[in-house]
C-alpha cells in the first residue's frame, strides 16, 4: 500500500472514529450502539456486523447491524454467539453468529472494553475476499480509541442505572409508607414541640369524629382528648423518658361521645435533646373496655344484691320474730281484756256492796245499844270496814294498771299491724317500751326521765318502739352484768333539735370497749352469753332508724363509765325514698 | 399481709406518689391515693386495699381520698370496682372522696360512677 492509500485509510479511520466519538457522546441510549455497528459496517464493508456488550443493568445484549432494537440474551447464550472472538481468536470463519445471520467465510474481531472482567466485541463478517491485515489492525485501533469513552458510558450509565433504583426505591418506600400512614386501621398522628397537631391520617378523622383534617391539623392535641389533664401527664412522661407505651386515654368526638384508646409514641428530638416532634399510634380499645365494663358492672351489681339480700334476710328473721310477739301479745292482751273488765266490774259492785253493808251496820249500832255496841268492838269491824275499803281502791288502782298494761300491749304489737307511717308521739312511745321493758328494768335500775317537749313526728310507732325497747332491754342487760350490790340508772333524755327530735338512751353499765364499738351495729353480732341475744337487736334497730326513718343512731360509750344511745329523728319522717338512703 | 407492712411496701416503692393512711374524724379509715392509676400501680395498690377492707370491721367505712389523683386508666377504675365488690361481700362502706373531675369522667364513660357512694370533704 503506498503511503498516499495510508494516508486516505488513516483519515476515514479518523473520521470514522470521530464519528463514533460523536455518536456515543450524542446519545448515551443504547440506541448509539445500533448505530455505531452500521457505522462500522459500513466503514469496513462488512456484509455482517454486530456489537456484543454488556450493558448498565448487567443485561447481556447484542446489536445486529441493519436491525432497530438490540437484543438480550442469557449471559450462557451471550458467551455462546461469539464463540471464537471470546476465546481470543480475531480472525475465524467460516461463521455464523448462532441462531442469528448467514455464514460468513470471513470474521475478524476486537474487544471494545472491558469492565469486571466482561468484554464487548465488534463481530465483522465477509465471504468470499477476505480482510486485510491493515483492515483488522484499523479494527483493533478504532476499538481502542473508543474503549475509553464506551468505559466513560458504561461507567456512567451504571450511576444512572443506580441512581434510577435508588429514586424508585425511595419512591417506593414513600409509598410504602403513605399507605402504612393513611390505610392503618389505628390512628396514626404527629404533633410539634408545642403538642399540636401536624399530621393525622384517614383512620384518626374516624377515631375523632371529624371529616377532614383542616379540623384538626395546627389545633392542640388535648382538644380531642376527654381530659386535657392527662395529656399534660402525657407529655411529662414522654418529655422524660422519650417514649410512652400503651397510655389510656379516652378521646371526645366531635358528635360528644368519647372512645377509649391506648397510645404507643416516642418523641423526635434535636441534637440539644429539645423534642421536635411526638409521633404516634393510637388505638381504640372500646370494645374491650365496654366488655370489661359489662363485667365490673355485673359484678357490682351482683355485690349490690348480695347485700340487700343479706340486710333483707336479717330483718326478715327480726320481723317474723316480732311479728309471732305481737301476735302473742294481741292474743294475751286480747284474753285479758274480757276477765278483767268483769273482775274490775265486780271489784266496783262489791266495793257498792260493802258500803251498803257498812251503813246498814252503823244504822244498826246507833238503833241496838250496847249488846251491838259489845259485837262491835269484839269483831273490830270498823276497822274492818276501813281495810276493806283500802283493798278495793287499790284493786282498782291495780286493775287500772292492767288495763293500762293490756292497752299498752296492744299499742305496742301494732308493729306488725301496719307499717305506715303516722304521727308519733315520741314520749309515750318511750312510756310504752318501758312498760313492756319493766321486767328486765325494775329490779337492776332506775330510770330517770327527762322529756323535753316534743312535737309529734312522722314515723313508723311499732317499729321506732321496737328500737327503744331494744335499747332499754340491752342497757338494764349491761347493768345487771356488773352484779353491784345496789341498783344501776337509765337516763332517758328527749329533745327538740331544729328540725328532729333526739332519744339519748345512757346506761351506767360496764360501756363497750373501744375495739368493738364499731361492731356493734353488724348483723349478729353480739356479746352476749349464748341463747341471750341473736345479735341482730342492734342492727335491725340501725336499719329501722337509718334507712327506713332517714334518722341517725350512733353509741358513745367509755369503758367503764357506760353507754349512750342516741337516735335521732326527723320530724317530718324520712325523705321521698327511704330505703335507697343510706 | 397487715395492713401497715402492704402500706410500707407499697410507699418504699413510690416515694413520689405515697399512699398516706389517716383516720376520718368518726375514726374510719382514709387511704389517701396520689399519683397515676395506671396499670401497674393499679395493681400494686391492689393487695393494700384487700388489707385495709380486712381490718376494718363489717358494716365499717373506708374512705379512698382520690383528691392527688392525676390519672387513671381503667386498669385503676377495674381496681375501684373490684374493691367496692369486696367491700359489700363484707358489708363495709366504701367511700370515694373528692373525687378529682378527671377521674370521674373516666368512671361515667364506663357507666360505673353510680355504684360508689362519693363525698365531697369540702361540702
Amino acid at each position: 500500500m503506498s503511503e498516499a492509500q495510508d494516508g486516505v485509510t488513516a483519515s476515514r479511520r479518523l473520521e470514522a472514529t470521530a464519528e463514533l466519538c460523536r455518536l456515543f457522546a450524542q446519545d448515551e441510549s443504547e440506541k448509539a450502539n445500533i448505530a455505531a455497528i452500521e457505522l462500522l459496517r459500513r466503514y469496513f464493508q462488512a456484509e455482517g456486523a454486530a456489537l456484543f456488550y454488556v450493558n448498565a443493568i448487567s443485561e447481556y445484549r447484542f446489536c445486529l447491524a441493519g436491525t432497530q432494537f438490540p437484543i438480550s440474551l442469557a449471559e450462557e447464550r451471550w458467551r455462546a454467539c461469539i464463540g471464537p472472538a471470546h476465546a481470543g481468536s480475531t480472525r475465524f470463519g467460516p461463521w455464523a453468529i448462532p441462531g442469528f445471520g448467514e455464514t460468513l467465510s470471513q470474521w475478524i474481531s476486537a474487544a471494545i472494553y472491558s469492565s469486571e472482567g466482561r468484554l464487548g466485541y465488534v463481530l465483522l463478517g465477509r465471504s468470499g475476499s477476505g480482510w486485510t491485515d491493515e483492515e483488522e489492525l484499523s479494527l483493533s485501533a478504532i476499538a481502542d480509541t473508543i474503549s475509553p469513552i464506551v468505559g466513560v458510558r458504561l461507567a456512567r450509565a451504571k450511576e444512572e442505572a443506580v441512581r434510577r433504583e435508588a429514586e424508585q426505591r425511595l419512591s417506593e418506600n414513600e409509598k410504602r409508607l403513605r399507605s402504612f400512614f393513611e390505610d392503618s386501621r389505628d390512628m396514626i398522628y404527629t404533633a410539634d414541640s408545642e403538642d399540636r397537631l401536624t399530621s393525622i391520617n384517614s383512620a384518626g378523622l374516624a377515631l375523632t369524629g371529624r371529616l377532614g383534617k383542616e379540623e384538626l391539623i395546627g389545633l392542640p392535641f388535648s382538644a380531642i382528648a376527654l381530659n386535657g389533664e392527662d395529656r399534660e401527664y402525657f407529655l411529662r412522661r414522654i418529655r422524660a423518658e422519650g417514649y410512652v407505651a400503651d397510655y389510656e386515654i379516652v378521646l371526645a368526638r366531635k358528635d360528644g361521645s368519647t372512645v377509649f384508646c391506648i397510645e404507643t409514641a416516642h418523641t423526635l428530638r434535636a441534637s440539644g435533646g429539645a423534642v421536635l416532634e411526638v409521633q404516634g399510634i393510637i388505638k381504640d380499645i372500646s370494645e374491650r373496655i365496654k366488655s370489661e365494663g359489662v363485667l365490673w358492672r355485673t359484678n357490682l351489681e351482683l355485690a349490690e344484691a348480695n347485700l340487700k339480700l343479706k340486710q333483707t334476710q336479717g330483718l326478715m328473721v327480726q320481723q317474723e320474730k316480732l311479728a309471732s310477739i305481737g301476735q302473742l301479745a294481741a292474743g294475751i292482751a286480747h284474753e285479758i281484756n274480757n276477765p278483767v273488765g268483769f273482775l274490775k266490774s265486780n271489784n266496783a259492785m262489791l266495793e257498792k256492796y260493802i258500803a251498803s253493808i257498812r251503813a246498814a251496820w252503823k244504822e244498826a249500832r246507833a238503833a241496838g245499844g250496847a249488846a251491838v255496841e259489845a259485837i262491835d268492838e269484839k269483831s273490830g269491824l270498823a276497822s274492818l270496814f276501813d281495810e276493806a275499803e283500802t283493798i278495793f281502791r287499790e284493786s282498782a288502782e291495780g286493775f287500772s294498771r292492767i288495763i293500762s298494761i293490756v292497752g299498752n300491749l296492744k299499742n305496742f304489737s301494732r308493729v306488725n299491724e301496719a307499717s305506715d307511717f303516722a304521727l308519733y308521739d315520741v314520749n309515750r312511745g318511750i312510756d310504752n317500751s318501758l312498760l313492756v321493758a319493766w321486767n328486765e328494768i325494775k329490779y337492776v335500775s332506775e330510770v330517770r326521765k327527762a322529756y323535753g317537749e316534743l312535737p309529734p313526728i312522722h314515723a313508723n310507732g311499732g317499729e321506732i318502739n321496737q328500737v327503744i325497747l331494744n335499747i332499754l332491754v340491752n342497757a338494764a342487760q349491761a347493768i345487771e352484768s356488773l352484779k353491784r350490790p345496789g341498783k344501776g340508772l337509765i337516763e332517758i333524755r328527749t329533745t327538740l333539735k331544729r328540725d328532729s327530735v333526739r332519744i339519748a338512751i345512757s346506761d351506767d353499765g360496764p360501756g363497750i370497749p373501744e375495739s368493738i364499738q364499731t361492731r356493734v351495729f353488724d348483723p349478729f353480732f353480739t356479746t352476749k352469753e349464748p341463747g341471750k341475744g341473736t345479735g341482730l337487736g342492734l342492727s335491725i334497730s340501725y336499719d329501722i332508724i337509718v334507712t327506713k326513718h332517714g334518722g341517725r343512731l350512733s353509741v358513745e360509750s367509755e369503758p367503764g363509765e357506760g353507754t349512750t344511745f342516741l337516735i335521732e329523728l326527723p320530724i317530718a319522717g324520712p325523705g321521698p325514698n327511704p330505703s335507697d338512703h343510706g | 399481709m397487715p395492713l401497715a407492712e402492704a402500706l410500707l411496701r407499697y410507699n418504699e416503692g413510690h416515694p413520689l406518689a405515697p399512699i398516706e393512711a389517716r383516720r376520718s374524724p368518726e375514726g374510719d379509715l382514709v387511704l389517701a391515693l396520689s399519683g397515676e392509676l395506671e396499670m401497674k400501680a393499679s395493681t400494686e395498690i391492689a393487695p393494700l386495699l384487700e388489707a385495709a377492707l380486712l381490718v376494718c370491721p363489717s358494716q365499717g367505712k373506708i374512705f379512698l381520698d382520690l383528691r392527688r389523683v392525676g390519672y387513671i386508666s381503667s386498669t385503676g377504675v377495674g381496681l375501684l370496682a373490684t374493691t367496692m365488690v369486696s367491700a359489700e361481700r363484707r358489708s363495709i362502706e366504701l367511700v370515694l372522696l373528692d373525687v378529682p373531675s378527671r377521674v370521674r369522667s373516666v368512671m361515667e364513660v364506663l357507666g360505673l360512677i353510680s355504684f360508689f357512694k362519693v363525698e365531697d370533704s369540702r361540702v
